[in-house]
């Protein structure tokens, strides 16, 4: 199989391309483009990325109307007077549903049912033809049909979606006044996707009631007649659903423990997000003993990636992770678990912490020292000796 | 006509110059993000003019490659973040390209075949894990530049490497063994 991999340009590039792929057309549209730019002067570029101008122009102008009558509509804006503020009594009030908000109003850090808003855009970039995003923080557990779409179907072909029922729709916030019966696609899809297959044992062009578990809720509205939300899945019929590795397997198998026994609640999030990603840019800004407790958390689920994740790479001597994965850390287990349970005794989420710039000394009770140092971006990370 | 000024100038030098380097790998790793042809022009085509822009940012913290990856790599996930890419899901994708170039079973093809289907197979892996494959075995950068370019600790990158190895394991070796009718 490695020498596959090492042949991996040779196998790849003739797929992409066995010609040049990179032509002199390209290289003259980018001059094009460049000297459009120069001509420009410091104006920002009109973006025209993925759909074109005109129909960007056209989508966002109906978007306007929509949004500008629909809102304006619902605000009273349009009355006689054409007051920008009319009088409350100009605008009737046809919608008490509590999850019902105006997208102009919307407001970072706002509560609707159990969510809150984490962020808003309005013709998000990356969104070319949606017209308002919105990120709801928030737990909420959904009704509805899972449907593993067909792989010669059109949209979504081979991925699973959720079509929420009426009454789940009524516990997610939605725009006021804009009727949409979205489908709610799954972030971290590719990992979520298999573990969804497993645990619903859905068969491509099936569909099937079921419960989902969100944590987040990204609503998009867009100019189109199916809308597509995205939602951190946790759960899908009681079954947790995490990124998971049992020796070496992609699958569920293991239990979501939604209150970690040793990350305190407010870590709880980042600890969960890391554990699937390793992405060091969740443990920037966080404290010595935060990360201390990350990695002692991750020993204690016998979640070897994230622990090897955790270790400083040049003060600790690291093997690959295939050789911690395979031999270090089983013959390491027996004395992380003593400690573990030594420290558990002392009361380990408070240790004392002596940090200087780049190294921290913690201590738990009297007699367990551990040292933390930050690595070259500036996060911190255990020093274990391995061997 | 326009009297470009020396900093202008330097700037066009430098863009031809690393259009010249880095135009055929950058559209190459484009398509291994979006699979589709037509994406990994425009993407590209993103990236170059970014570059342009945003040469004078360019403090040679990092070398210049690993700069030039960073981009192209991020404005991929952006194009796969986006609302079009889910709706208007992998027209051109190297599966299409698959199914069309099975032929006869004479000696050339199955080769052929054995070939595209390792690149499938490695195209097929959860972007996490394809990347740092891609960029460690197809573009040849090591640990260290595979994570300064994903923004992620060596160890991740060494974790996905190795998950990603696994990922792969059972499938190439049907490849080895001559089973990649399927």
């Amino acid at each position: 199989m490695d020498e596959n991999l090492r042949n991996l340009k040779h196998n790849l590039d003739p797929v992409i391309s066995p010609k040049k792929y990179f032509t002199e057309r390209e290289k003259q549209r980018i001059r094009s483009e460049i000297a459009q730019l120069k001509r420009m002067g410091p104006v920002k570029r009109k973006r025209k990325f993925y759909i074109p101008e005109m129909l960007t122009a056209i989508t966002v102008c109906v978007f306007l109307a929509l949004i500008g009558g629909i809102v304006g509509k619902e605000a009273g804006l349009f009355t006689k007077e054409g007051s920008a503020k009319p009088p409350q009594t100009a605008t009737p009030v046809k919608e008490k549903n509590e999850n019902m908000f105006d997208p102009e109003e919307l407001k970072q850090g706002e509560k609707i049912l159990n969510f809150e808003v984490k962020k808003i855009e309005f013709g998000a970039k990356h969104f070319p033809a949606a017209s308002f995003t919105a990120i709801f923080n928030g737990k909420v557990t959904l009704s509805g049909e899972l449907e593993y779409v067909d792989a010669s179907g059109e949209h979504f072909p081979g991925e699973i979606v959720f079509h929420p029922s009426k009454e789940a729709l009524e516990k997610l916030p939605q725009p006021k006044g804009i009727q949409r019966s979205p489908i709610i696609y799954f972030n971290n899809f590719l990992d979520n996707q298999e573990q969804i297959r497993e645990v619903t044992g859905l068969k491509e062009g099936e569909k099937a009631e079921a419960t989902v578990t969100l944590n987040q809720y990204h609503l998009m509205y867009n100019k189109i007649p199916e809308n597509v939300d995205y939602g951190n899945v946790t759960e899908v019929n009681g079954h947790p659903v995490k990124v998971l590795y049992v020796g070496g397997n992609t699958g569920v198998a293991e239990e979501v423990i939604p209150e970690y026994d040793l990350v305190p609640e407010h870590l709880a999030e980042a600890y969960h997000q890391y554990s699937q990603d390793w992405d060091t840019g969740r443990l920037k800004g966080l404290e010595p003993q935060d990360i201390f407790l990350m990695f002692w958390q991750a020993v204690d689920l016998g979640d070897k990636a994230t622990v090897y994740s955790l270790l400083h790479p040049s003060a600790t001597t690291l093997p690959s992770y295939q050789e911690f994965a395979d031999r270090v850390y089983d013959s390491k287990a027996k004395e992380f678990q003593t400690l573990l349970y030594k420290m558990k005794e002392e009361g380990m989420k408070d240790p004392t912490v002596m940090a200087e710039e780049d190294s921290a000394n913690l201590r738990v009770g009297d007699k367990l020292f551990f040292e933390l140092r930050k690595d070259e971006d500036g996060v911190w990370r255990m020093v274990y000796l391995l061997e | 006509m326009e009297e470009l000024n020396p900093q202008m100038r330097d700037h066009d030098e430098r863009i031809e110059s690393i259009m010249n380097d880095y135009g055929e790998e950058i559209k190459r790793l484009v398509y291994t993000y979006v699979k589709s042809h037509s994406a990994a022009e425009d993407i590209t085509q993103e990236v170059f003019l970014t570059v342009y822009l945003k040469l004078d940012t360019f403090t040679g913290k990092s070398s210049l490659k690993t700069w030039v990856y960073s981009i192209a790599i991020n404005k991929s996930k952006d194009y796969l973040r986006s609302w079009h890419v889910k709706k208007v899901t992998y027209k051109e994708s190297i599966l299409e390209l698959l199914k069309s170039s099975k032929q006869g079973p004479d000696h050339e093809t199955m080769a052929k075949m054995s070939r595209e289907e390792i690149a499938h197979k490695v195209l097929e892996l959860p972007i996490k894990y394809r990347e740092v494959i891609l960029l460690f075995y197809y573009k040849s950068l090591s640990i260290q530049e595979v994570s300064a370019v994903l923004g992620i600790s060596e160890n991740t990158v060494k974790i996905r490497l190795h998950r990603g190895r696994e990922k792969l394991r059972k499938p190439l070796q049907f490849l080895e063994r001559g089973e990649f009718n399927g």
